[in-house]
């Protein structure tokens, strides 16, 4: 029904469209519109998970495009992939030279998550899938509305709603067990603004102000059958279960985002760049929770056959971000620049957690009643980042360019102690300070159908605040290019980064490394193409970590490397046009797999203004056995037809 | 709560009505004329335009497709002739026509040289942070305007005068990033749904801000994903000295979820591991978290609530 729903206003269209194709007007439309067959064996969620390309109508492609219509010199109706999902646009442009442009548009994506691997305390036992599933969708509409485009002064209305919702399953934690919950997220975020452009001589400018309303509603509730929890064994001589657990969280959020910036040319040599961003958003939350079951605390030692909870909370940030740039034009093709930019953002949080427990008992079983235990909590975080910059560009040295510059980044996170630490004490609080500086620079040439790019840039920290910040980081990224009279095109493009820290009890450090080539033939001009590509790609990640049952230091690494092939064919023959192309890789890395893709897609005109379509898309996932992964339980082989008609009268 | 949704309504409309006002006064005034390109003569004087053939009369078709043009309803023409509009780009065409037709005496804007005769317009890039000088797509040899737009060949759906869509065109310099997009198993679904690289991306932007920021000054990601803009009372990663990227990679990834890692547990335990020195932003987790069961190693099964939580200091729910 939704599907119908969605499909009702290009449909519309499309009718307009006809009924004014057959009154005799010529109309500049193009639509692609069919049907999607989906044929899936092996794990359909994983696929859905990573494809998720479901059958049904599809509307393929819609463009309607006259360029003016009465008043409106501008006019032109898109739209793309709508019905069948999962990812569908919509957008109308209309507008007025130098007086209004209107647009319109409307973006649909289907969210299906439902991994075998991820969030599953029992993927060793073949159980899949994970706890945390979701089958939502969200739907982001925007309208924006520019008065006296190109004017010296030109007003703007905007608004924007995007709404994500749909059930899925998550898990909770309670009274030393976690249960398999359903669960149903509906959420709301709109944003009102209104704002100006400024437009004269060499100076531009813009102001909005807006108004972001967001609102969000999370109810939880014990899935069927879920009641023993994930874990089966008694605890201190007690099986822990529930018989009903249900969670209601409405959150709602006001922030007013006030957003300038000023481009100014000034002396033809000179030109400043200056922004702003304003945004304090303050959050109010209100929670309610009732457990019935057998359940046990360890906080308050004791046991409890039930829970009411209620936490109200508030949380404020106020942000701001401002930065400042210089280009000072020394010749007409060397610049010199310079900028600045800062951003802070304070955090203070609260809540008061009121818990009572029901009917506790303790460890020894003496009878205790209701235990009303309340918490205020209250958390603060004070971020401020500051960036300095400087560089020059000579942008046309003949066929060369060449840029250097150097940067520094100053950090500083305050965060005070918050509740967290009474169970996890150490870690959360302080204060940290990081600053990098990175030096590098870049160098193209183009001629003769040749470009070469060749940039390297090297970072260098004092320290870090999270573990996983580097202290060195080198950074190489190489390009080359070659089109022969549009014949040929040879690419390859090279790209490596190392980042240490050289701390012996961190032990950080990342090497990623990536190769790509490709080629492109035009064998017959305008009528056969074939190209290919291939690449090979490493990373490499290290870390010590520390084992929290035994507090003993381990290495850990994340692997991935692999190869990576394409290749396909491009045809057009009088009113037949073939596309076809075949994709695989592979990853032999901390969770191996390989794709194989086919994508075959055929066109035939059998008059001048309708043709058919046909496309067959195939996705093959097969995964190996490795560690805590999923392996040949996570494989499927994915296809899908699509047969279709195209109109373009 | 209604009433104060009335008096926002009202203070909006109101400012609208004073902004439309305030333009409506000015809706006469352009901005000063920006020369013509240099290397663009005058368009030929009504007296030798009308002696000569128009361009029309042989480019037809162009001539025609280019009355839809951004640039015709910009720059309008006389008497809305777009013929007299071609001169801007091409220059004089005297010789041209009295060389039969001959294309060595036309000008065409190619290429970096072409690209500068754009700029002469367009010699500021719109918006916050953008340049045509520095930027990271700056004019130069290598890439410049017409590497990417077209004049006369833009693609029909391109708000922009773009050559080919956005994605086929970043694919063409940035092909890692595409066969990232194209090969690895879980990625956004670029080119489809209207996902496209210039939601997250400003090709026009200076060195280091090629990430096109909210309108709030945060990262792209939450363009979409506003549920978990916060704030939070209990604050993870992001907004406290980290982002989005502290975990996720933004492009193909290998990893469900798009993690950096493949496993949950060694994501979380490298920075919630106290191994100092030195002191570092990240608790260690209680001696109970066993590693060697499942359950443990799954850390989000109990801390659902990675992002961020209202009610729940240990982000369980």
């Amino acid at each position: 029904m939704r599907r119908l729903r969605l499909l009702a206003l290009p449909t519309a269209a499309i009718f307009f469209l006809g009924a004014a194709a057959l009154s005799g007007q010529a109309i500049p439309v193009d639509i692609e519109l069919g049907y999607r067959f989906v044929d899936v064996s092996g794990n359909d969620q994983m696929y859905r998970t990573q494809i998720n390309d479901r059958p049904g109508v599809l509307l393929r492609s819609l463009d309607y495009a006259p360029g003016s219509l009465g008043f409106l010199d501008t006019l032109q109706i898109t739209g793309s992939d709508i019905g069948a999902g999962p990812a569908g646009q919509f957008r109308f442009l209309a507008g007025k030279t130098d007086t209004f442009r209107l647009n319109f548009t409307w973006r649909e994506t289907d969210l299906y998550s439902a991994l075998p691997a991820f969030a599953n305390p029992f993927i060793d036992q073949g159980i899949i899938p994970g706890q945390q599933t979701w089958n939502r969708t969200r739907n982001i509409y925007d309208v924006t509305l520019d008065l006296l485009p190109g004017k010296i002064i030109s007003p703007l209305l905007g608004y924007t709603r995007n709404v994500y919702d749909g059930p899925g399953t998550t898990t909770y934690h309670v009274g030393g067990n976690d249960f398999l919950m359903d669960e149903q997220v509906h959420s709301v975020d709109q944003l009102y603004r209104i704002g100006l452009g400024f437009n004269w001589n060499n100076i531009q400018a813009g102001f909005t102000q807006g108004w972001r309303e967001y609102s969000w509603q999370d109810v939880t509730t014990l899935s069927p059958g879920a009641g023993s929890g994930n874990v089966t064994t008694p605890i201190i001589g007690q099986s822990i279960t529930a018989q009903t657990i249900t969670n209601t969280e409405h959150d709602k959020v006001n922030t007013p985002v006030t957003n300038a910036w000023l481009s100014a040319n000034l002396f033809g040599r000179l030109k400043i760049i200056g922004t702003f961003v304003k945004a304090d958003a303050s959050d109010e939350t209100n929670f309610v929770e009732g457990d019935l079951g057998k359940f046990v605390s360890f906080e308050i030692a004791r046991f409890f056959s039930g829970l009411a909870e209620t936490v109200d909370s508030k949380a404020r940030t106020d942000y701001w971000r401002a930065s400042g740039q210089a280009e000072l034009s020394v010749t007409n093709n060397v610049q010199v620049v310079g900028g600045w930019l800062e951003k802070s953002r304070v955090l203070d949080g609260s809540a008061l957690i009121s818990d009572l427990y029901l009917d506790t008992v303790t460890y020894a079983g003496q009878s205790t009643g209701n235990l009303l235990q309340e918490i205020t909590a209250k958390t603060q975080v004070d971020e401020m980042d500051r960036v300095y910059n400087a560089g020059v560009n000579a942008r046309m040295l003949g066929p060369f360019s060449v840029n250097a510059g150097w940067t520094q980044t100053q950090e500083n996170v305050t965060a005070t102690p918050d509740a967290a630490e009474i169970v996890i004490p150490g870690g959360q609080g302080g204060r940290y300070e990081r600053r990098v500086n990175t030096y590098g620079g870049g160098a193209t040439f183009s001629q003769w159908g040749v470009t070469l790019t060749a940039d390297y840039h090297h970072d260098e920290a004092d320290q870090p605040i999270f573990r996983t910040d580097y202290i060195h980081r080198d950074r190489y990224n190489f390009r080359g290019l070659w089109n022969f009279k549009d014949i040929l095109k040879v690419g390859a493009i090279f790209r490596e980064t190392h980042a240490d820290d050289d701390i012996v009890t961190i032990g950080y450090s990342t090497r990623i490394r990536e190769f790509q080539g490709d080629f492109e033939v035009t064998l017959l001009k305008d009528m056969l193409t074939i190209r290919g590509a291939g690449g090979e790609f490493l990373t490499n990640r290290q870390i010590l970590i520390r084992e929290p049952q035994d507090f003993s230091v381990a290495p850990t690494e994340q692997q991935e490397f692999g190869h990576n092939w394409e290749g396909g064919v491009h045809f057009v023959w009088q009113s037949l046009s073939l596309d076809a192309a075949y994709l695989w890789m592979n990853n032999n890395g901390s969770i191996p797999f390989t794709v194989d893709r086919i994508r075959v897609l055929a066109e035939y005109f059998f008059t001048k203004n309708l043709g058919l379509d046909f496309e067959w898309m195939q996705d093959k996932y097969d995964e190996r056995i490795a560690f805590d992964q999923a392996g040949p339980l996570a494989n499927y082989n994915g296809n899908r037809y699509y047969v279709g008609l195209h109109w373009r009268p | 709560m209604k009433e104060r949704k009335g008096r926002r309504f009202l203070r909006a409309v109101s400012g609208t009505a004073l902004a439309l006002a305030w333009g409506s006064f000015l809706v006469g005034q352009t901005p000063t004329p920006t020369p013509l390109p240099s290397a663009a003569p005058p368009a030929p004087s009504a007296t030798s335009a009308s002696a000569l053939p128009k361009c029309g009369d042989c480019h037809t078709d162009l001539v025609a497709a280019f009355a839809k043009n951004p640039h015709a309803r910009a720059l309008g023409g006389k008497n809305g002739d777009v013929n007299d509009l071609c001169a801007t780009c091409h220059g004089d065409g005297t010789k041209h026509v009295e060389g039969g037709g001959d294309a060595s005496l036309i000008q065409k804007p190619q290429g970096l040289k072409g690209s500068e005769d754009c700029r002469a317009c367009h010699q500021n890039a719109k918006g916050a942070h953008n340049s045509f000088d520095t930027g990271v797509h700056a004019n130069t040899a290598a890439v410049n305007c017409l590497t990417c737009h077209s004049i006369h060949k833009a693609i029909p759906k391109s708000p922009f005068l773009l050559a080919q869509a956005p994605g086929t065109l970043c694919a063409s310099c940035h092909t890692t990033e595409s066969a990232s997009f194209d090969n690895k198993p879980y990625a956004h679904r670029l080119n489809r749904g209207g996902m496209t690289c210039l939601d997250c991306h400003s090709p026009h932007a200076t060195r280091g801000e090629t990430t096109k920021l909210t309108v709030q000054g945060e990262l792209p990601c939450l363009s979409c994903h506003a549920d978990l803009r916060g704030p939070f009372v209990f604050q993870h990663v992001t907004g406290s000295g980290g982002d989005c990227l502290s975990c996720h990679q933004p492009h193909g990834s290998n990893n469900p979820n798009m993690l950096l890692w493949a496993r949950v547990d060694q994501l979380c335990l490298s920075c919630h591991s106290q191994t100092p020195p030195p002191k570092t932003y990240g608790s260690q987790p209680p001696s109970f978290h066993d590693l060697t069961l499942p359950r443990y190693r799954n850390c989000t099964t109990c801390h659902v609530a990675v992002h961020g939580s209202n009610v729940s200091p240990q982000l369980l729910k």
